[in-house]
Order: C-alpha cells, then structure tokens, then sequence
C-alpha cells in the first residue's frame, strides 16, 4: 500500500518514512500544505498521514477540500494539539483517526493497519482467501497454516489484491502501491511478481483478466 | 493585629485622648472659677453680716442687752450645712470692745478695715472690718478658711460633676462615629478578601470613599499587570509544551524506528537523527527560557553604556564557527564613529547573534551574510544582510509572532529567535525591522532613535 505523510518537521518527518517503509508500506513524503494539496489531487493513496500545522497550508483545509471533492482516502491526523476541541474539529472535518504528538510509532502502525482494513471493508484483522492467510500485523502468509516466505514488494502485492478481493486491480494501481516517488521502477515488475506468487501459493490463487489486470477471488 | 497599625485604634486612642485631656483641662478650670465664684460669695456674705450687725447697733444703742440677744441669734446654730460658724467683735472709736461672740477673742482680729485673712486657734480665718457709717463702731466679722473652703470645693464639685458624667457617654458617641465612618473601609477590605485567589478582575471603586480611592486605583493597576503577566505566562507554556511535542515526537518515532531497523544503515541513520532531534529540543528549551526571562514583569536588568560597534563586532565573531561549517562568507561593516548607547548590552548581544543565527540558517551553503552598524542624522542601526531566500511578502509581519511558520521550514528554526529579539529591542528602546532587499536576501535590522546631544555632537561629524 502506498501511504501519503504530510509532515513539515524534517526529523519526525524522517522517522516515519522510514519507519513506514521497515513496515512494508511505499511512502511519499511532502513538507508544506500547498505540496500536499497538489499530491492529493494528482495522484490516489492508498492512505494519508496528515500534519495539521503547516506551512503555507493548513492541515485542516487541506482535509476539507479532499472530502468535498468525495475522496474517500483514509485520512490519520498527526497534530501536537490536544483540546478534545481540536479533535472534534479534526474528525469532523473528515478525518479518520487522530494522533496526538508524541506518539508510538506502533500505535501509528497499528491505527494504519486499521485503517487500511476498514477502507477495505473488512473488520477483521487478517485477510483470507482460501487456504490463504495473511496477517498484516506480523506480516506472515500461511497456506493451509503452513508459513510461505514472500519478499516485500511480493508481500505488499498480495496484500493490496486480497484488500481489494474481488476487484479487478489495473497494473498501474498495483504499480503505485510499490512504489514510492524516487524509487526504480523496474519494467514488467508486477508480472514478475504474480509469476512468483503463483509460484508459491498455487496457480490459481491470483486471476489475469486480459486487458485489464489481476483480481483475487469472486466471478467464475 | 498591631494595635498601632489600626486607623479605627489609633483615630479612637487620639480622639478621646484629646476630649480626655481638654475635658480635664476644663473641669480644671471650672473647678477654679467656682471657688473663686464661691469665695467673692462668701465674702459679701461675710459684709452682708457685718452690715446687720453695725444696724443692729444703730438701733439697739440704748439697750444693749437687747443687742447682745439678738447678736446672739445671728451666730452659728446646725440649720443648714452651708452656715458659717462666724466669730465677731464690736468696737467702738475709742479701741473698746463692746460686744463679741463666745469664742471670739478680747484682743482686735485686725487693725485694718477691709478683709483679711489671719491666723487664729492654729487655723487660717477669713475676717472683714467695717465701720459704721457714722464712724462710731467698728465691727469685726471672721469666719474659719475651712468651712469656707468646704463650700467651695462643694459648689464647685457639683458645677463640674456633671461633666464628668457624661464623659463616657461622650466616648461611646465617638466609638460610634469613628467605628460607622470606618465601615466603607471595612467593605473594601472584605471585598477584596472575599474574593477567590484566581480572580484578578479590578476592584469596585464606585462606592470606595475618596481617601482610598488611591489605593483601590493603584491596586487595580497591579491587579491587572499581574493578569496580563499571568496571561502571558499562562499562553507560554501552553504554547512551549505545544512546541515541544513536535521534536519529542521526532525523537520518540527515531527511537522506536531504531529498534525495528533491519540493518545497521538505518539504524544509524536513526540514531543520528534521534541526536539530531534532542539538540533541537533542547535548543527551543534554551531559546523557550531566554524568552521567558523577556518576561514583561521581570523588565529590564541594568541599562548601562554600551559601544554598538564593539558590540556588533563580538557578535559576529561569536557566530562565525557557525558560518564557517556552512563555508559562508561573513563580514562586518564597522561604524565610521564610535556609537554610544545605554541599554543592556548583554541582552542587545545575544539579540545580534540571533538575527546572525538566523542569517546564517537560512542562507545557503557558500552564501554570504554581512552585518554592519551604521547612523544617520537621528538614529543608528545594526543591521544583518543575507544572500538567503528572503521572506515572502505575506509573510513578513507575521515573523516576530511567537511559533510562526515561515519561508523554509526545512532549516529547522525554534520559531522563538525573532520574537525574543523583537522583545529584546522593545526593553531597549530599540526597533527591530525586516525587509526584502531588491538585489534578494533579507535585511534584518535594529533601529535605535539618538538622543538630542549625541546627535548633535554625530552632525558634527557627519
């Protein structure tokens, strides 16, 4: 999955990407508000880590302007307010959850695991499809609960088809979810790595649809 | 409490002590005059008898035995307390003694006409000596001081007890007067304890009487600057603990980072950064206590003389490591005179090296920062230039504001620089100004206006 962090403090800025990216996720990382409000517009995440003191533009407005174009990104705030206030407004204005600075960076891991969940329309806290199981929160893949090794970018692929079961994934949607802006983008990379998810999970686990690209699960 | 710090003692102890004393005084002097009164009494008493008996002698010439009789009822029987017991002698022209009464003496109480006092029986008299009008007989009248002063004392004590009486009714009037018109202070005094610790807000002064008006008024006025102090202190740390989530958060989230690292890379990479995030910590906490010790209620240390162009010139060899690390070119432009002026030099000094910090953290590696001081005909300026990205226009008041985000975030500032050293001139008399220049960069600046001698003795250089 490919998370958006609007974060105008170089260091913890620093912190999470890293810290994101140790947890599997792709990371695009702008500083300032009229950054982030461009990024938003041009491009879909599959989540959003939202400062809300920036500079040149406001957190909040930036949110506002997201929910009124009826995107529906998961949205996590991060501020160093903390009046109930302040959170009331936050939520309000179309915000997900909400992070009072300081904070764990697992809690932070765990609050986006969740929330990628719920935008996925699934409560419970592993995917399955099958004999297939995948728990975000270790990120370990079982087969008839047997472990399978995957490595991170087959990982981050199957978890992105198994969120989205049952819809049909384009190879630029899957792309963007590996990649974060500045990384290498190898060419035939997702056929690349459905050929070594199928290779370990079995054949028929993730479907081609011609002309349009993968999906896991539903119509037959 | 102390009884010599209570007005209501003190005004009560005074003013009965004054009532007190004249009243005495009074009481004294009444007492005199009613003797006195008594005594002129007493003496026409004394003629009034020496007059009835020099008529009976007239009518009784012929009979004397009859004389002698009626005498004899004139003298002292118990009918009334204030009856003298009078002693009297007749005599005639001739030095003889025709009548007495029984304990008068055969020998002339006195030789004078007219009243006297003399000894007698080992005790003081009082005696009058009147000649019939036809000079025939001389009458003696004498009666003892004793019983004379007995009356007296008598009339005059009764003249001035009653004063006396009515002494202490006096007293409770004036504890009463003094205690009612004392009451309005008592409202203010229980006003002001009445009210909660935490409110600061002004003392009614509409019914406080005019002679602590004064009082109530100046206590307003410390009232309310120790509520905007209060607030200030209050808006600080709120927004210090506010500031300082930010770099805890960093250093926290490094840290945590740090305990997931897969490899040794990012883990020092972290590390560093977590080191990175406690020098910036702990630099918004120094700038944070710089910035609270500007505190309106602590004012100013000590204004003493200070020469700006020396002042200038340490600063900026102060902060020239600084340059140095980012290869920047630093220069200073000294004052073409010497330029003295009165502040607190070592405040004025750190806010040079703030507005230099500045200059050097957001001008670019191998760019250059030039301060200088220099005066015009009414004021003298040290001033700070940078090759840097300058300040956009929108943003440029807001820069003294405490915690605003300006231009480039990026270089990591406390937020606090400015604001401590817009406070800073603001304690000397100083104003701090910022502009855009046209050639790019931003041109920081403190403007002092001169006094009138020095800038009369500046012209001369000029």
């Amino acid at each position: 999955m490919r998370i958006f962090l609007v974060e105008d403090d170089p260091l913890l800025g620093d912190g999470l990407l890293v810290g994101l990216k140790i947890a599997g996720y792709a990371v695009d990382w702008v500083q300032d508000g009229e950054h982030a409000r461009q990024a938003l517009r041009d491009q879909t995440y599959g989540l959003c880590i939202l400062d809300l003191e920036l500079p040149r533009y406001d957190g909040l407005s930036i949110l506002r302007e997201l929910r009124a174009r009826k995107d529906h990104t998961p949205v996590l705030i991060l501020t160093a307010r903390d009046a109930s206030s302040d959170r009331v407004s936050g939520l309000d204005a179309g915000a997900d959850d909400y992070l009072t600075k300081p904070f764990d960076l697992p809690e932070l891991l765990a609050r986006v695991r969740a929330l990628a969940r719920r935008a996925a329309g699934n409560a419970a806290p592993t995917l399955t499809h099958g004999a297939i199981e995948l728990d975000p929160i270790n990120k370990r893949i079982t087969r008839d609960g047997v472990p399978v090794a995957l490595s991170a970018r087959e990982y981050a692929l199957l978890h992105d088809l198994l969120a989205n079961q049952g819809r049909i994934r384009t190879k630029v949607e899957l792309e963007e979810g590996l990649y974060a802006w500045g990384d290498e983008v190898e060419s035939n990379t997702v056929e690349v790595y459905v050929h070594h998810l199928r290779k370990k999970l079995g054949p028929s686990l993730i479907r081609t649809v011609r002309g349009q690209g993968y999906v896991i699960g539903d119509d037959e | 409490m102390n009884s010599s710090k209570s007005l209501r003692r003190r005004l009560l102890a005074s003013v009965m002590g004054a009532v007190l004393l004249l009243w005495v005084a009074f009481g004294v002097v009444a007492y005199h005059v009613a003797r006195i009164e008594a005594g002129e009494m007493l003496d026409g008493q004394l003629a009034q008898t020496a007059h009835l008996i020099i008529s009976q002698i007239g009518y009784a010439q012929i009979e004397q035995r009859g004389l002698r009789q009626s005498i004899k009822l004139i003298n002292g029987s118990d009918v009334h307390p204030y009856e003298q017991s009078l002693e009297f002698q007749v005599w005639d022209a001739q030095g003889r003694l025709w009548l007495h009464s029984d304990n008068a003496p055969t020998t002339p109480i006195a030789r004078h006409d007219g009243y006297a006092d003399f000894y007698h029986a080992s005790q003081p008299w009082r005696m009058l000596a009147l000649w019939s009008p036809d000079h025939r007989f001389q009458v003696q009248v004498a009666e003892p001081v004793k019983d004379r002063e007995e009356v007296a004392i008598d009339l005059a004590t009764h003249s001035v007890f009653p004063m006396f009486l009515a002494l202490p009714l006096l007293a409770g009037l004036i504890y009463l007067a003094v205690k009612r018109s004392m009451r309005p202070l008592d409202v203010v005094a229980l006003s002001v304890s009445a009210r909660s610790q935490n409110n600061l807000d002004p003392i009614e002064t509409a019914a406080t009487p005019r002679e602590v008006r004064p009082l109530v008024i100046a206590l307003n006025r410390l009232l309310e600057r120790l509520s905007s102090a209060l607030e200030f202190e209050r808006r600080f740390t709120a927004d210090a603990a506010h500031e300082l989530r930010t770099p805890l958060a960093a250093i926290k989230v490094q840290a945590q980072v740090c305990q997931v690292s897969p490899d040794d890379a990012t883990r020092s990479h972290a590390l560093l950064q977590v080191a990175c995030g406690v020098d910036r910590a702990s630099h918004l906490i120094e700038q944070l206590l710089r910035l609270a010790r500007l505190d309106p209620l602590y004012g100013m240390s000590e204004a003493m003389p200070f020469d700006l162009g020396r002042l200038g010139q340490e600063a900026v060899d102060e902060v020239r490591p600084t340059a140095q690390e980012k290869n920047q070119d630093l220069n200073f432009v000294p004052p073409a005179v010497p330029l003295q002026l009165h502040g607190d030099p070592e405040m004025m000094g750190m806010a040079m090296r703030n507005l230099l910090e500045n200059a050097i953290r957001y001008t670019p590696r191998d760019g250059s920062v030039t301060a200088g001081v220099d005066h015009g005909p009414t004021s003298a300026r040290f001033w700070v230039r940078d090759s840097g990205p300058g300040a956009p226009a929108e943003d440029l008041p807001h820069l003294t504001k405490r915690f605003y985000r300006g231009r480039n975030v990026a270089a990591g500032g406390s937020g606090l620089g400015l604001p401590i050293v817009k406070r800073v001139a603001e304690l000397n008399n100083a104003r701090l100004i910022l502009c855009n220049m046209p050639e790019g960069g931003l041109e920081a600046a403190l403007e002092w206006t001169l006094p009138e001698n020095l800038n009369t003795k500046l012209q001369g250089d000029w």
